[in-house]
């Protein structure tokens, strides 16, 4: 986990001085582009990239599947679809906090409607992932048909949207994160050592003394309900929870001593880091965070699963 | 069963061996009856307080995540909340026993599969329960580590470990056991669900209810060394 540590605490460093990057140009709006732009910009993505770190890792070993991710429960689609439905149904309602209390709105009925299932003794974890996957599917018809029946701007903003972005959060949105984010990373680190017997198998687990189904049922919850927030604010961000545990997982083989703190810690690194990228790479554009992260996250994951392990 | 027994189920595929011990260890609800441990119904108890007592080796370890073979230990440890130098010291006398000391850094899918029993035996010991429940523990080992792994358990039997064993192989069983064992070990023969006998190992007529069990016809020889049991086809 040193490995792991050094690089995520290096690329704190450089983050602490992003927001004074290229400033000189304006020297009169620097100071409003720092404190009321960048910064609280910077300490959102370092947030969402917790949850999804922290939810992506829990939920990977949860479901012992290494494709899961924190939108395996549904969450994602149902925010999307969630948040379609005001742009279409609601035109009128411009306000960004009913879109994102839509996000919330579907993002919630969905993964809570899988993540029941989890407190049913004798369903199997793959029953869940399987829910998960059939209501994503369904909520993705859902919203590619409002999509064709809507206008052009309706849609528009909903793929907007759906690209997932943090160029529009401020102070309130960090403050009302915070809490929540915390208690989800604080409270997955509590559960990491009965998450690690699950790794040998439910049973197994169940021998050791972990109740499975009362963990997965805590999990699962907490972490829909934190990703389900992290939505309603950024929109769906992709790949973050799926690729950095597992480049957690690459460069510290075989340990499980601090991978669920240091996978929330690190997806926070590499989501601002993306994000600095995304707005820096092209001259006098933006580029999509979720662009970013996809483009930096796939060719690493597969070098590192190409390169033979030690 | 009492403290410091050793009861072995025994039957063909699909007699409920298992199913029973899935039971035995509050894993799965039985249908009717109760199981009981020292006097409470295994359900009423809180996991780590039923862990403290019992622990089981079921038939199917999950391989698919890399873990080294101390972090495996660890997770055997999770009733405890010692320190890490109480745990550090736990780990290695368990692994000392079952002769794993060398291994402790190891990625347990390395391991083949006779040296990745013996940490699962060393995991069963580090949890420290007085009731111990193993499913087909020497299954899928070649003989000369099968004969280990029975060596291994029933030193442990013998210095107090109550103990509960399915296997396929009586044969085996009959031959890692010393004389002086052979009335307090108990055989259960289950079919169709349902338990058909128990005998102690030493019972005369212990040969054609193993012959019936498995519709085999059974031998037992006695030799210097203690019985011989030999299954083949009805001539």
């Amino acid at each position: 986990m040193t490995r792991v540590a050094l690089l995520t605490l290096g690329t704190f460093l450089l983050l602490a001085a992003s927001p004074w990057i290229g400033l000189t140009d304006h020297p009169d709006a620097a100071p409003f582009i720092v404190w009321q732009l960048r910064v609280p910009r910077l300490l959102m993505a370092l947030l969402v990239g917790l949850v999804l770190g922290t939810t992506g890792a829990v939920f990977q070993a949860l479901f012992r599947n290494p494709l899961a991710t924190p939108s395996t429960t549904g969450t994602t689609a149902g925010a999307t679809l969630g948040a379609l439905a005001v742009l279409v149904l609601a035109p009128g309602l411009a306000h960004p906090l009913a879109l994102a209390g839509g996000a919330f709105s579907g993002a919630i009925v969905l993964s809570l409607g899988v993540t029941a299932l989890a407190m049913a003794h004798g369903r199997s974890i793959h029953d869940i992932l399987l829910a998960g996957v059939a209501l994503t599917l369904g909520a993705g018809a859902l919203t590619m048909g409002l999509q064709a029946t809507a206008d052009m701007s309706a849609t528009f903003r909903a793929v907007q949207w759906s690209l997932g972005s943090l160029s529009t959060v401020g102070y309130r949105d960090v403050l009302w994160f915070t809490l929540p984010a915390l208690l989800v990373w604080l409270l997955m680190i509590r559960r990491s050592r009965a998450l690690d017997a699950l790794l040998l198998g439910e049973a197994q687990a169940h021998g050791v003394g972990v109740d499975p189904v009362k963990l997965r049922t805590e999990l699962l919850w907490v972490g829909s309900l934190g990703v389900a927030c992290a939505v309603a604010i950024t929109g769906p961000i992709a790949f973050v929870g799926l690729v950095v545990p597992h480049l957690v997982r690459r460069l510290a083989p075989g340990r499980r001593k601090g991978f669920i703190a240091w996978s929330g810690l690190s997806a926070g690194a590499f989501l601002a880091l993306a994000d600095l990228l995304a707005r820096h790479v092209l001259p006098g554009r933006e580029l999509p965070v979720g662009v970013m992260t996809a483009a930096i996250g796939a060719p690493f994951l597969v070098a590192l699963v190409l390169r033979k392990t030690p | 069963m009492d403290e410091g027994d050793l009861l072995v189920l025994l039957g063909p595929n699909g007699a409920g061996k298992s199913s029973l011990m899935s039971a035995l260890t509050g894993w799965i609800r039985p249908d009717e009856g109760q199981v009981l441990l020292s006097g409470s119904p295994i359900g009423s108890l809180k996991a780590t307080e039923r862990a403290a007592s019992l622990a089981w080796l079921p038939q199917h370890t999950d391989t698919s995540e890399s873990l080294r073979v101390d972090e495996a230990m660890r997770t055997a440890r999770f009733r405890f909340s010692d320190t890490a130098a109480q745990e550090e010291q736990a780990i290695t006398e368990a692994l000392r026993w079952a002769g794993m000391l060398e291994f402790r850094q190891r990625d347990l899918r390395t391991l083949s599969g006779g040296e990745a029993q013996r940490i699962h035996l060393a995991r069963l010991a580090v949890q420290q329960a007085p009731l111990w429940m193993l499913d087909e523990p020497a299954n899928h080992l070649d003989p000369r580590t099968q004969r280990e792994v029975y060596r291994l358990l029933l030193d442990r039997w013998r210095a107090g470990t109550t103990m509960v064993l399915i296997t396929h192989d009586p044969a085996l069983l009959l031959a890692s056991l010393a004389p002086p064992d052979l009335p307090r070990v108990h055989l259960a023969g289950m079919k169709e669900g349902r338990m058909a006998w128990i005998l102690p190992a030493d019972a005369p007529d212990l040969a054609s209810h193993l012959g019936d069990l498995y519709q085999l016809q059974a031998h037992i020889l006695q030799t210097p060394r203690g019985p011989r049991l030999q299954l083949e086809w009805p001539s």
